[in-house]
């Protein structure tokens, strides 16, 4: 019977198994209610509560919930008083690490920018000029709006093994249902060659394999459902680890019609299942590598008709935030591997990406690794309250970060 | 595509000059191919073929392809407003590799978008106007060698404006190491294709020349208050003058319409605004004879009649 798999992988060390993890949490400060600027995360939302050792190499930092990517000035803030946006939410906040009792990943508390970023953006899309006039229309998310993670290690899957990645409904700042206009998605998962193949592919014998979900809708949430999310997973108090953080601008949500519409925290058919995944390629023999996944979100829709009805809240030329941002995810193994979810369910999906991503994405010059049951100690810091003239500039920004890696599972 | 295969595919210009000297002295030649072409979008969701003579080795010699591009080809010359020249709606187009019944990367199409899995992103002052590509394999422009560029424009200019256009090879000399930065610059003014200048690529010096990467640039036009260019408005083809195989390097279809140039957006394997497929493991090998079909597919009404341009690329080896 088979033990583990009899695979020799480059860049895995035989008799380990290497599945993805991430660690990751968001919070919210707001300094007209904490006048000192500071939070702590919650230390479970970094715990390794696995039984296997995860090795931490990527570090995220992402503004998360927000309708536009750079600046937003929505009733009731008045934007003299406030650092508005997702941008300023990266470039004003301070993050402190700390693995307790061990060390400091900084003496201090550094800036977002600080981190020297990895090239993980797609190219820049500031606006589409249709009618060749050299005005462009400036508010699109992104150009392809793909997020991306290629694992350190290749996940050997077994024959029989699975997998699944879900995703869940999004909410939408649109009053009018009339003007909801459809989201649609896309997964791919890349698995590689075979071990042990060092030539180029041949004919009848491609270098790899790809399992998809393909384009579907992604659902709305339904604004009057109990179980609501703000885009990141919350559910209010009934999971106290995933807790609810609203737009921080007042963007209301709205009930949509039945049709794009979702009451449950992870729809059905907004997954790349374990049996879709099993269905594909069933004559594949043998174990096979895992080398990353992607997940497309055509927004393109959704971007055109949230600039017609909030352009006026925003600053001139804001592109419309990426939705990865907004939307949850979970993923894990099934039959197969450990079958633990890869992260916490719920995070944004932007936070688990980190090879292609809208999030500031740095590279650990050294991994961190958490034994099972350690922690990290993560501190956010804003500037507090300042005064110039008669305006008092106040803060209040929505930040997630997360860490990224893998579990080394032994025999 | 994962660390290994970065380390993998590293790039110390110790080890191309000595893999180019080496090939030197075995009589080997290597140089850059590229598959390239255009997929008018039929029907929603009813695929469309390339044509079986283009993604096809018609050379004596085997070659490696290990990476795809694909990019929106605008019609430039449509009223306004004319949304092929979104690069978004690229979302909603599916693409696949079939070899009679074996398929890549799956059966199914897949959302070109998700074929994307290496980081392309040029700086934001240049990415609307650039491509750079950075060889697979190192090519030896020996002393007095040149390139024969061929540029030519999508779409006229304005009455009374030109495009700057600029290519450029960069490499490293195999005896001295040192740099060469060659490069030839040309204004358009229509879309008659025209032969770059060769006295700006030509090696003039007393040592041949590993030449490891290209840039491409096509500028906005000359009185636009926009400076940022348009590298959809280019195509391009290349070969060498001199030594080498004599052959266009990127080849494309010649039926129903002949298309001698490559979108030169496409060519942005290292940076640029295509996307871009890395081949796992060691990419494809291509004996004499052999290739495959691209099919394509509008995976949304909104898409039907855009035209979607696709390229392998890789090296040729001359044993």
């Amino acid at each position: 019977m088979e033990r583990y798999p009899d695979i020799q992988y480059p860049g895995n060390v035989s008799g380990i198994l290497y599945e993805p993890r991430a660690i990751w949490s968001i919070d919210q400060v707001d300094t007209a209610t904490q006048p000192n600027g500071r939070v702590t995360f919650p230390r479970n939302d970094f715990k390794n509560a696995s039984k296997y050792p995860i090795i931490l190499t990527k570090l995220l930092l992402a503004p998360v919930n927000y309708l536009y990517r750079e600046t937003q000035n929505g009733a009731p803030i008045d934007p003299t008083t406030y650092h508005a946006g997702g941008a300023p939410a990266v470039n004003f906040s301070r993050i402190l690490i700390d693995a307790p009792q061990r060390q400091n990943y900084s003496r201090q508390t550094l800036f977002g920018p600080s981190w020297p970023g990895q090239p993980t953006w797609e190219p820049q899309m500031r606006g589409v000029d249709l009618d060749g006039t050299g005005v462009e229309v400036q508010y699109p998310s992104s150009l392809w709006g793909v997020t991306r993670w290629d694992f350190d290690h290749p996940m050997i899957i077994p024959k029989l093994g699975t997998l699944e990645l879900q995703l869940s409904p999004v909410n939408t700042p649109v009053a009018d249902p009339l003007n909801l206009r459809p989201i649609d998605f896309t997964v791919i998962v890349n698995e590689g060659p075979p071990a042990g193949s060092a030539a180029p592919g041949r004919f009848g014998n491609f270098p790899g394999n790809a399992r998809t979900h393909p384009r579907s809708i992604l659902r709305y949430a339904d604004g009057f459902s109990p179980l609501r999310t703000s885009g990141q997973g919350g559910v209010g108090g009934l999971q106290s680890q995933q807790r609810q953080i609203a737009d921080p601008f007042g963007i209301a949500t709205y009930g949509v019609p039945a049709a794009v519409l979702s009451t449950i925290q992870w729809p059905s058919d907004q997954q790349l299942s374990a049996r879709e995944y099993d269905a594909q390629n069933a004559t594949e023999a043998g174990s096979t590598p895992v080398e990353g996944f992607g997940v497309q979100i055509d927004q393109i829709d959704y971007d055109d008709v949230t600039i017609n009805q909030f352009g006026p809240n925003a600053a001139a030329g804001s592109p419309v935030s990426p939705l990865s941002l907004r939307v949850a995810s979970r993923a894990r193994t099934r039959n197969g591997g450990t079958g633990e979810w890869w992260w916490r369910p719920g995070a944004p999906l932007a936070l688990v990406c980190p090879t292609l991503t809208p999030a500031l994405v740095y590279k650990l010059p050294k991994p961190i690794t958490l034994a099972p049951g350690d922690t990290l100690d993560v501190e956010l810091e804003v500037q507090r309250p300042i005064t110039i003239g008669i305006n008092t500039i106040a803060q209040s920004y929505n930040v997630g970060i997360s860490f990224t890696g893998y579990a080394a599972i032994e025999g | 595509m994962t660390e290994h295969y970065k380390e993998h595919f590293h790039r110390n210009i110790d080890y191309l000059v000595a893999l180019a000297s080496k090939n030197v002295r075995e009589g080997i030649i290597e140089e850059p191919r590229a598959f390239y072409d255009t997929f008018t979008l039929q029907a929603d969701q009813v695929e469309t073929v390339s044509h079986p003579d283009v993604f096809i080795n018609g050379e004596q010699f085997p070659i490696v392809l290990t990476q795809l591009s694909a990019a929106i080809r605008p019609t430039f010359a449509t009223q306004p407003p004319n949304p092929t020249l979104d690069e978004r709606f690229i979302q909603r187009m599916g693409l696949r590799l079939s070899f009679h019944d074996q398929y890549y990367q799956s059966r199914d199409f897949v959302a070109v978008p998700l074929w994307l899995n290496k980081v392309v992103a040029a700086a934001d002052l240049v990415t609307q106007g650039s491509s750079a590509w950075t060889f697979e394999r190192p090519f030896v422009l020996s002393a007095r060698d040149s390139l024969r560029v061929e540029v030519a424009l999508e779409s006229a200019p304005a009455a009374n404006n030109t495009r700057r256009v600029t290519v450029s090879a960069m490499g490293t000399g195999m005896l001295s190491k040192r740099p060469y930065f060659l490069s030839s610059s040309l204004e358009l003014d229509s879309v008659v294709p025209r032969i770059m200048p060769t006295q700006g690529f030509r090696n003039d010096g007393a040592e041949p020349i590993a030449i490891t990467d290209m840039a491409i640039h096509c500028g906005g036009e000359s009185q636009a208050p926009v400076g940022q260019g348009d590298i959809r408005q280019l195509r391009l083809n290349v070969r060498q003058i001199g030594n080498g195989t004599q052959a266009e390097w990127l080849q494309g279809p010649t039926v129903p319409v002949p298309l001698a140039q490559m979108p030169a957006v496409l060519a942005g394997y290292t940076s640029g605004r295509a996307i871009v497929h890395r081949f796992p493991g060691k990419g494809l090998l291509w004996e004499p004879g052999e290739g495959i079909t691209i099919d394509a597919v509008a995976l949304d009404p909104t898409v039907v009649g855009f035209e979607l341009a696709v390229s392998l690329s890789g090296y040729i080896s001359v044993v």
